[in-house]
């Protein structure tokens, strides 16, 4: 059951209205009930892995929050008696054995991540690596299917075990309780990485039907599923065409369908954030925002402080500062420069963000790139400062600030050639394309746009495409410039959005771009 | 060692770290108030100013900590 189908709208219905007419202190009950139908519909098989993250996390959870307790206590009793000393040493013993729980934790569940979904791809290499010295094995590939959305909750359910080590947040007692907060419905799928603190106090309280919040929930979802149905899905067909077979296209489809899967996957994946965060907001629950106009950014850092925020959010507390303070990246810091640990923590971050993606090594390269990229804009920030102020240009001009809009664009598109592609050659082979065999004719460009439909209605099948498009970056522009225009008039804007998505929606794609990882 | 004292060494270290020498800081001045300071930036400032203090800060109060006030309380416990 994916977010747009029929059967997720019967759910929904279904589960807000029992939701407002059973006593309020059973509503978390119904949320978590209503969660596990949701994953058991789309993913039943894998139920068995929902529920060993949850009761490991939860077990650790809870043992942690004990420590911390126990050392409190200790210290509190004997406070007259120890020495500032003997205080530190005491905190030690207790913080390592809190340690060893987590990485108990840590170990179990990244490890069963790491087993579904690299298992294959390491072996795939292993055997490469094996060829290579001349000796011909080839590993047995393992053939399943990764369970829906394991990316997304082992990344919650890990950061709640951090969070309570690090005595960020208490831990939650109640395993049913805490189960909801890992299975919730909106974010199982794809996120946000929500994080325990922020979400807590609002699952579990008591809410009231309130018919601003319907309102807004509901519009936010309409929003999500215009971006989904009307854009994103009726870029996908040339998109999928044109890269199912990229040698048999040229530069220019190649180029079309590289710009076309920015705005694709943009309103795939924010589409998705918008049903989902409409949805929660329906039942009093506002979760993190993921995405705040990423192609506005006029840097790559920026594009990733708007892009997917709560995985960069995610990748920054509990990987990147643990990697940079770290004893052994602090030396290496005093050893050869100070700039060496961020960039050590940020090649480490980049790399894992890349193969959080999938496993392949065209992941590896799209989070290479990036990471790269930001790396530079660090390594050179003041040389670019004073290339700025020796060249008069105005930091706050508008034309400058598009410019910047545009370079980063394209920065970020070249990247979609790698995490697009099926692998490192085709990919290859569509920057060639695109670089040296670029004819930007007329005839070429009729033919560009034959794989939206691969009949003569394809100029209308891409206008229509085009105005939707335009009609997403336009109410963005106004918002980025703080206009509000369109709040005004929500009815009339709940009409016309049903009315084109009625008319121009591509229905029965319903699957979701991040949903495969 | 002063309240005031411990400003003008925080001082001090913005200045150096984000390399500008116009930086005046405050009880409430926030990441939005200083030019530049992202996470890179964050974690660049909070090793300067354990090295200037000889503090140590754990990992929960470089992510949670709000305005320079809460770095000044954090040093004035320490010290």
């Amino acid at each position: 059951m994916t977010f747009v189908s029929f059967r997720f709208i019967i759910f929904l219905s279904s589960l807000l209205i029992t939701y407002f007419l059973i006593p309020k202190k059973y509503q978390w009950c119904l949320l978590l009930l209503g969660s596990y139908v949701f994953y058991a519909f789309a993913s039943p098989h894998f139920l068995v892995f929902l529920f060993i993250s949850t009761i490991v996390t939860y077990i650790c959870g809870v043992k942690l929050e004990k420590l911390s307790d126990a050392c409190s206590k200790r210290l509190e009793e004997e406070s007259d008696v120890l020495t500032k000393e003997q205080r530190k040493e005491l905190k030690m013993i207790f913080m390592r054995k809190k340690k060893l729980v987590l990485i108990i934790c840590l170990v179990i569940n990244i490890g069963v991540l790491g087993v579904l979904k690299y298992f294959n791809f390491f072996m795939d290499n292993v055997s490469s690596m094996l060829r290579f010295c001349g000796i011909s094995y080839e590993f047995p590939n393992i053939s399943w299917l990764l369970p829906l959305g394991i990316s997304f909750y082992t990344f919650i359910t890990v950061g709640y075990c951090i969070d309570v080590y690090r005595e960020m947040c208490k831990a939650q007692n109640n395993i049913f309780k805490y189960a909801l907060f890992v299975s919730f419905f909106p974010q199982i799928s794809q996120g946000p990485i929500n994080r325990y603190n922020e979400m807590s106090v609002q699952l579990y309280e008591e809410h009231s039907f309130d018919h601003i919040r319907m309102q807004n929930g509901g519009y936010r979802v309409l929003i999500g599923i215009f971006k989904k149905v009307v854009v994103a899905d009726r870029l996908g067909i040339y998109v999928n065409r044109v890269y199912g077979a990229p040698l048999d296209y040229d530069g220019l489809s190649l180029l079309f369908a590289t710009v076309f899967y920015a705005v694709q996957i943009y309103c795939d994946f924010s589409g998705y954030m918008d049903i989902a965060i409409g949805v929660s907001e329906m039942v009093g629950i506002k979760m993190e925002e993921n995405f705040n106009k990423p192609y506005f950014s006029r840097s790559i850092p920026e594009y990733w402080r708007r892009w997917h925020i709560t995985l960069g959010a995610w990748f920054k507390d509990y990987l990147f500062y643990p990697v940079i303070r770290a004893d052994w990246c602090k030396k290496i810091g005093k050893k050869y420069k100070k700039t060496v640990p961020t960039i050590i923590g940020l090649l480490v971050v980049w790399l894992t963000t890349g193969l959080w993606h999938g496993a392949s090594w065209h992941y590896v390269i799209h989070g290479l790139y990036h990471g790269t990229l930001v790396i530079l804009s660090f390594l050179f920030a003041s040389v670019f400062n004073n290339m700025k102020t020796k060249l008069h240009i105005n930091e706050n001009a508008k034309l400058f600030h598009i410019f910047q809009m545009m370079r980063t664009f394209v920065l970020v598109d070249i990247s979609y050639i790698f995490f697009r592609a099926a692998n490192l050659k085709e990919a290859t082979y569509i920057v060639n394309e695109i670089i040296f065999h670029l004819n930007p004719s007329k005839e070429a460009l009729k033919t560009a746009l034959l794989p939206f439909t691969e009949d003569n209605t394809a100029i209308a099948f891409f206008g229509v495409a085009m105005l939707a498009t335009a009609g997403v970056f336009i109410c963005e522009i106004l918002d980025y410039n703080h206009i509000t225009v369109f709040k005004k008039h929500k009815y009339l804007n709940v009409v016309i959005m049903l009315t084109l998505i009625l008319l121009f929606g591509m229905f029965g794609q319903s699957s979701f771009i991040y949903m495969q990882y | 060692m002063s309240r005031k004292e411990i400003f003008e060494r925080i001082n001090i270290v913005f200045r150096d770290v984000f390399d500008n020498g116009d930086i005046c800081i405050e009880e409430e001045t926030t990441a939005v108030d200083i030019k530049g300071w992202d996470s890179l930036m964050h974690i660049t400032l909070m090793d300067a100013i354990e090295e200037e203090f000889d503090i140590k800060f754990d990992m929960k109060t470089i992510i949670k900590l709000k305005n320079v006030g809460e770095i000044a309380d954090i040093i004035e416990e320490e010290i």
